[in-house]
């Protein structure tokens, strides 16, 4: 039995309402942790505006032998459209052990460049070491902004990885 | 419709990921490990031995070879990894896990393994892909 290291999307005040652990997330204006289509037609993101803030955490729901350390996020994903709808979307990130409730204004918390956190340059997620049943790391803030000048639709595809080493 | 979401279309979306697919954790560990240190070999089952790094600390300063060993379902696929290890290296062991988010959805989980050690300003790990069994001398990025 190995530890298992789940995503959890948090919302509300504080962001202190866990959900999940979730399979995904959209970037919408909505503070929820609903991923579907019909989510992000519902609440969109609008020409020069912000997304609500996404808020996750990786949660320890089974320990580890020893130890989970060096957890580190990173996207090698483009996060501009091409072609026609060339306008920039900007997605950035902060990293905070403590949260505030998701605004859909702009963040206070994700205030850097995510096309900045590559595989060649991961930024830390956590700093400590995890060892207990239910231990979170720190919380990952991601907001997504579109720039006045953005078409309708969806944005091209996005990546975001993470990794953690088990002990 | 005006707005902007981080997703592809929902046909995309649909021929991408379906939902009885989406992975939640991680493959579990697949090895255990033997601690060959003062004539004695020690083995730990790797994933359901809490503490072991700590109570079998003094043999892992000493050890002069560890072994990764696939459990049980798994030697057909996963190869058997020693490391020597000389007076005055430091072990490395440890196994990653990377998670992959693609258009909003959790797509992939991948571990490795790494198994090495640390001289002198030297760094030697080796590496096997859980999935593939593929091993590689090549230490992964850090």
């Amino acid at each position: 039995m190995a530890a298992t290291f789940e995503l959890h999307k948090y919302t509300g005040a504080s962001a202190a309402t866990e959900n999940g652990p979730i399979t995904g997330f959209d970037f919408s204006s909505a503070d929820n942790a609903t991923n579907s289509p019909a989510n992000r037609a519902a609440n969109p993101v609008y020409a020069d505006s912000y997304s609500m803030e996404t808020v996750l955490r990786l949660k320890v729901t089974a320990a580890p032998d020893n130890a989970i350390r060096n957890v580190y996020f990173w996207s090698d994903s483009p996060t501009q459209d091409s072609g026609a709808n060339a306008a920039p979307i900007t997605i950035y990130y902060g990293v905070t052990a403590s949260p505030t409730t998701p605004t859909a204004s702009q963040s206070a918390i994700a205030t850097t460049d995510v096309a900045a956190a590559t595989s060649g340059a991961k930024v830390l997620w956590d700093a400590g070491d995890l060892t207990a049943l239910n231990e979170t790391t720190d919380a990952l803030v991601l907001q997504l902004h579109a720039s006045a000048a953005a078409a309708p639709g969806d944005i091209a595809t996005w990546t975001l990885e993470w990794s953690y080493d088990e002990l | 419709m005006n707005y902007r979401a981080a997703d592809p279309t929902e046909a995309q979306q649909a021929a991408q990921q379906p939902t009885e697919e989406l992975e939640l954790a991680p493959p579990p560990i697949a090895y255990d490990i033997e601690i060959r240190s003062g004539g004695r070999v020690y083995f730990v089952s790797w994933g359901d031995t809490p503490g072991w790094i700590r109570s079998l600390a003094s043999e892992l300063d000493a050890a002069t070879e560890i072994t990764l060993a696939p459990k049980l379902g798994h030697a057909d696929r996963l190869p058997k990894i020693r490391q020597p290890l000389e007076p005055g290296q430091k072990w490395i062991l440890y196994s990653r896990v990377t998670g992959t988010i693609t258009d909003g959805e959790i797509v992939a989980y991948k571990r490795i393994y790494a198994l090495g050690y640390e001289a002198a300003g030297r760094r030697v790990i080796q590496t096997v892909d859980h999935a593939t069994g593929i091993k590689s001398l090549e230490a992964p990025e850090a």
